[in-house]
Formats: C-alpha cells, sequence, structure tokens
C-alpha cells in the first residue's frame, strides 16, 4: 500500500499497527534486507498466532523486525523467538489474553549474543542497547500486527506493563558461576540458544550487606514470599536473575543450579493464615502438595536462574503467569534445524523466494 | 507530498474451526451439566441461567462440575460431563 511519507506514523496509529512509538517504513527493500538473514522461502508457513490466528511468515515477522529498527542480522533471533512462543507448552493463547500483566521475555544466550551485541551487563533490562531494544520491540509488534493482541481488546491485560513494548536481554555468561540457562536445559554451550518466559517485569531484589550465601537467601526468600504473584497459587517457572555479585556469593557458598532450586521449593512458602485470605484463594487448592505451607514452584527443577547485570548489589526475579504456561528454549537455527554458529553464516544469502514461484 | 509504498504489518488470517454441537430440540428431561471454572463470577452467571430456564418450565436435572481457571478440566470431570446432554461453561473473571 502508498502512504504519505510524512503522516506514516499517524496513519500506523489509526490503523492500530503500532506499539504506540514512531516506527520505521517497512518497504520493500527494508524487508528484503532483512530477510537476507534468513534461509526460508519468505511465504514458508510457520503457523498461526494466537488469538487473532494470523498467519506467520518470514516475511511478515521481517515486516514487523523492519517497523520496530532491527538490523538485519538480528532476524535469526527475532524468528526463533517466534518460533519458541508457538510451541504449544508456551500457551500463547492465553499469554496474550489474560488479564494478567505477563510479556514474553526473550532471554538469549551462546555466541550469537555477543555477536549481536545484545546487553546482558548494566542495565540489560533497561534501554539504551539496539539489539535489546529492537529484537524485544520486534517481538512485540509481532504479538500485536500477527497475534492480534491490541490491549483492550484481544489482550485483556488488566493494566500492562512497561516491558510489553520490549523485553529482550542476554545472560552474563562470562560472569556468571554457573553454566549458562540453556546448557541447563540440554543444549551444548556453543549453541545459541533463546529462552522465552512469560513474566512479569523484574522484581527487585536489593541485598547490599550480605557477604555470605545465608544473607543473600535470607533476602531473596523476603523477596519472593509475594502473595501477589500468579506463582504464590499457580507456580510455574519463576525466573531469577542474579547480579554477578550475588552470583559469587551464592557459589562461593556451595549453592550451583540445582540447590537454589530445592532452597526455593523448600523455604519460600506462604502459610495457610496467609493465603487463605485473599489473592486467588479458593480457585485452585486442589492442585496444592503442602495447603499449610505453600511452596511458589511445584518442584525444585522448575526455578529459571540466570546471571545479569554488571557490578552492584542487585538481583531480580521475574514472576511468571503460572503453570499454564512453561518455559520454550529454541536454537538459533538453519531451516534445517542445525543451529547457527554465527548470524555471518547467513548474512547475505537472502530468503528464498515465495515457495510458491 | 511524498509517498512510500509500504507492506502491510498484519497477515491474513486461518481461525481454527470450532463447529458447534447439535442443538438439544428441548431441555425436558435432559441432563445438564453446568461448568464452572472456579473465577468468581462463574457459579453467579451459570445460576442465573439455570434458574432462568428453569422459570421458564424447562425441567432439567442439573450436574454440576467444576475445573480450575487456568487447565483443561481433569478427565474425571469430562467423563461426568459426557454423562450429560448438554453442557454449558461459565469463563468469568
Amino acid at each position: 500500500m502508498r502512504v504519505d511519507a510524512a503522516a506514516l506514523d499517524d496513519e500506523f496509529e489509526a490503523r492500530g499497527w503500532s506499539d504506540g512509538l514512531p516506527v520505521v517504513a517497512p518497504t520493500r527493500a527494508r524487508v528484503d534486507a532483512m530477510l537476507a538473514c534468513c534461509d526460508r522461502p519468505r511465504d514458508a508457513e510457520l503457523g498461526t498466532m494466537p488469538p487473532r490466528h494470523g498467519i506467520v511468515t518470514p516475511e511478515i515477522l521481517a515486516v514487523n523486525a523492519v517497523m520496530a529498527g532491527c538490523r538485519p542480522a538480528y532476524f535469526p533471533v527475532v524468528l526463533a523467538a517466534v518460533e519458541a512462543m508457538l510451541d504449544p507448552a508456551f500457551n500463547l493463547f492465553a499469554v496474550q489474553a489474560t488479564t494478567h500483566p505477563c510479556a514474553p521475555c526473550v532471554i538469549v544466550n551462546g555466541p550469537i549474543a555477543a555477536e549481536l551485541g545484545i546487553n546482558g551487563r548494566y542495565g540489560a533490562f533497561g534501554p539504551g542497547v539496539r539489539a535489546n531494544a529492537t529484537i524485544g520491540r520486534a517481538v512485540r509488534l509481532v504479538l500485536l500486527n500477527v497475534g492480534g493482541a491490541a490491549p483492550g481488546i484481544l489482550d485483556r491485560s488488566t493494566q500492562g506493563q512497561p516491558a510489553k513494548y520490549a523485553y529482550c536481554v542476554a545472560e552474563n555468561e562470562a560472569e556468571s558461576p554457573w553454566p549458562p540457562l540453556h546448557v541447563a536445559r540440554g543444549f551444548d554451550a556453543a549453541t545459541s540458544t533463546v529462552t522465552v518466559t512469560a513474566a512479569e517485569g523484574p522484581h527487585n531484589i536489593n541485598d547490599h550487606v550480605s557477604t555470605d550465601a545465608h544473607g543473600i537467601l535470607a533476602t531473596l526468600r523476603g523477596a519472593l514470599t509475594d502473595m501477589g504473584a500468579n506463582n504464590a497459587y499457580l507456580y510455574g517457572q519463576p525466573t531469577i536473575a542474579f547480579g554477578p555479585e550475588h552470583a559469587a556469593i551464592l557459589a562461593a557458598g556451595g549453592y550451583d543450579r540445582a540447590a537454589l532450586g530445592r532452597f526455593v521449593f523448600e523455604h519460600v512458602r506462604l502459610p495457610r493464615e496467609l493465603w487463605a485470605q485473599g489473592g486467588m484463594a479458593g480457585m485452585f487448592e486442589d492442585r496444592f502438595p503442602d495447603a499449610e505451607w505453600k511452596p511458589i514452584i511445584a518442584c525444585p527443577q522448575d526455578l529459571l536462574v540466570i546471571v545479569v547485570g554488571g557490578f552492584g548489589r542487585h538481583s531480580c526475579w521475574l514472576p511468571t503467569f503460572g503453570d499454564t504456561t512453561r518455559a520454550v528454549t529454541r536454537a538459533i537455527a538453519r531451516a534445517d534445524g542445525t543451529p547457527l554458529a554465527s548470524v555471518a553464516e547467513l548474512a547475505g544469502r537472502g530468503a528464498r523466494p515465495p515457495s510458491t514461484s | 507530498m511524498s509517498e512510500l509504498e509500504i507492506l502491510v504489518p498484519v497477515p491474513a488470517t486461518r481461525t481454527p474451526a470450532h463447529p458447534l454441537a447439535p442443538r438439544l430440540a428441548a431441555l425436558g428431561g435432559r441432563r445438564i451439566g453446568w461448568l464452572d471454572n472456579r473465577k468468581a463470577n462463574a457459579a453467579a452467571l451459570l445460576g442465573g441461567v439455570a434458574d432462568s430456564l428453569a422459570a421458564e418450565g424447562h425441567a432439567f436435572a442439573r450436574e454440576l462440575a467444576q475445573k480450575n481457571a487456568t487447565a483443561p478440566a481433569p478427565e474425571g470431570v469430562m467423563a461426568h460431563l459426557r454423562t450429560c446432554d448438554a453442557v454449558v461453561l461459565a469463563i468469568a473473571d
């Protein structure tokens, strides 16, 4: 279609095609440049995206990635994130349509995170880095334009949240004392992956004084005992994103990923006298393994642990929608499923022409 | 005015087919299931509908069932509902 260049943003806003911010015009040349980093036919159907059930193709993803401001090299990450969200285990229909404020958080692991400059250090959940900002924004524009998740229409989130604009972060693998998330989830360290989790925005965990694991864990226990979080009644897979300093203290105290999961399962619990007074009391008790002291995860393995950030005594946790959605990890890969060692393997190859031509 | 040729960011849709179940000719003498998702207004909505139909003279048996709001109904609940002639589901919030 043809639009007045000077009125592009007004036109897109009026048609409900934007997130409210100005967009980059998705011209044919720009979309083709985006698809230069994709080895699939531009019209290959990858599925439909609920709740609107828009047909997902590389080309429609590229249009939205252009609008978001992505560099073409980012496109394999966007595509992998979308494929992960379309996994039935992620339950995107519910994630999109719920009154809860969850947004898919895209966690990038492996060498491609560094290659693209995806921030996993200072301010990684915040602004300032194009890769994080535009990959996250592209995912949101796809959820809006392909999935139809317009606020108040098919996205019924009561209040929304800022992370619905963009929610993409890399794990700070270099400063983590533990194997990275994707290795814990069964991938080789050399394979680059995206993990999507339907999460609230990061909730800060400030511990400025502890010099041993005991203190950090006490702070953790206080922060995660949160009756207002869905996990208090619905379990699921919350993520703790430890700052490197907190992670180092915990590792020195002998805590690895498994031990942290056991700690949260065993010690972050809500007593009946508290949970029964409000929240979602009366709705899910049939699933409580221990109603007197209710855990926030159903088993230790359901805690996701990553390391994010620069120096400083802060960590955060990402409460989730609950166990109706599961985190999904996908390799950033070629069309045949072979993981990409580098996005440069695709750059300039160009998307194949439409499969029908 | 400078014009741009742009690609539309909204694709065509393919909505899954959800055909309606065959309609009952009458409710009299039938077993009607009422599936409550345990959200605050579900029971009120279902009860109101059932009471209204009963007040209109439809003499049906009420089979009440519950599921939690975020997961499919357990097999035991589904087995119970399969014995009904029709099921009414309330999705409340």
